[in-house]
């Protein structure tokens, strides 16, 4: 599944620590979802989601291949 | 973060009974005549003797680690969310979760028997699948740390 996490953490400033800490997770679960070898379950979608301010969609692309 | 917290009393108050009976087995095997090192193979000795004592020293690391995370607040908070951490109860539960754990467990303290009672071939067919087990648990875990890393 694709998705923007690196993007809007650029434009936050963030480090993926700071973001891991943010929504309660580790860093290398933020750096797998990252890379896509790892899909976020749908409570982390929505917390990652929500700290950026943003909706689901805006920060995961589904396709029907996923 | 308190359900944490007392999920880690609860756990420290589970090695503390181990560790007494543990210690109460200890006298028990030694009055029953168990670990005789006439009738025990050398491997059936060191196999023991690592069981036993290794898992003893084990519990009480486990124990002062707890003791630690509960003293401080942010050990506490970080050591949640190691364990709460999504991506590795995923890996954990591919690698065969505490289902594994459990028959590992169980398996090894047959074979620690089976070597106290100096039952050759019972502890070495125990030994083999304990080793097989315990291969085929670290084997899966690496695959799937690697898989999702």
């Amino acid at each position: 599944m694709k998705n923007h996490i690196q993007e809007l953490r650029k434009i936050h400033n963030l480090s993926q620590e700071k973001l891991a800490r943010a929504v309660g997770t580790t860093r290398q679960t933020i750096t797998s979802i990252e890379t896509g070898k790892y899909t976020a379950s749908l409570p982390l979608a929505f917390k990652i989601a929500r700290f950026f301010r943003k909706s689901i969609e805006e920060v995961f692309e589904f396709s029907e291949e996923d | 973060m308190k359900r944490y917290l007392k999920q880690i009393r609860m756990r420290m108050v589970g090695i503390l009974i181990a560790l007494i009976s543990m210690i109460f087995f200890m006298f028990i095997s030694g009055e029953l005549g168990w670990g005789d090192s006439r009738y025990m193979t050398s491997l059936m000795r060191t196999y023991s003797g690592i069981a036993f004592f290794g898992c003893f020293i084990y519990l009480i690391v486990c124990l002062r680690r707890y003791k630690r995370i509960l003293q401080n607040q942010f050990l506490t908070e970080e050591a949640r969310v190691k364990e709460m951490d999504e991506r590795r109860r995923l890996i954990y539960d591919k690698s065969g979760g505490i289902l594994a754990d459990l028959w590992i467990v169980s398996v090894a303290i047959a074979a620690w028997f089976a070597a106290m009672l100096a039952t050759t071939e019972i502890f070495y067919t125990l030994l083999v699948i304990l080793l097989v087990m315990v291969c085929g648990k670290a084997g899966t875990f690496w695959y799937y740390e690697k898989k999702y890393e």
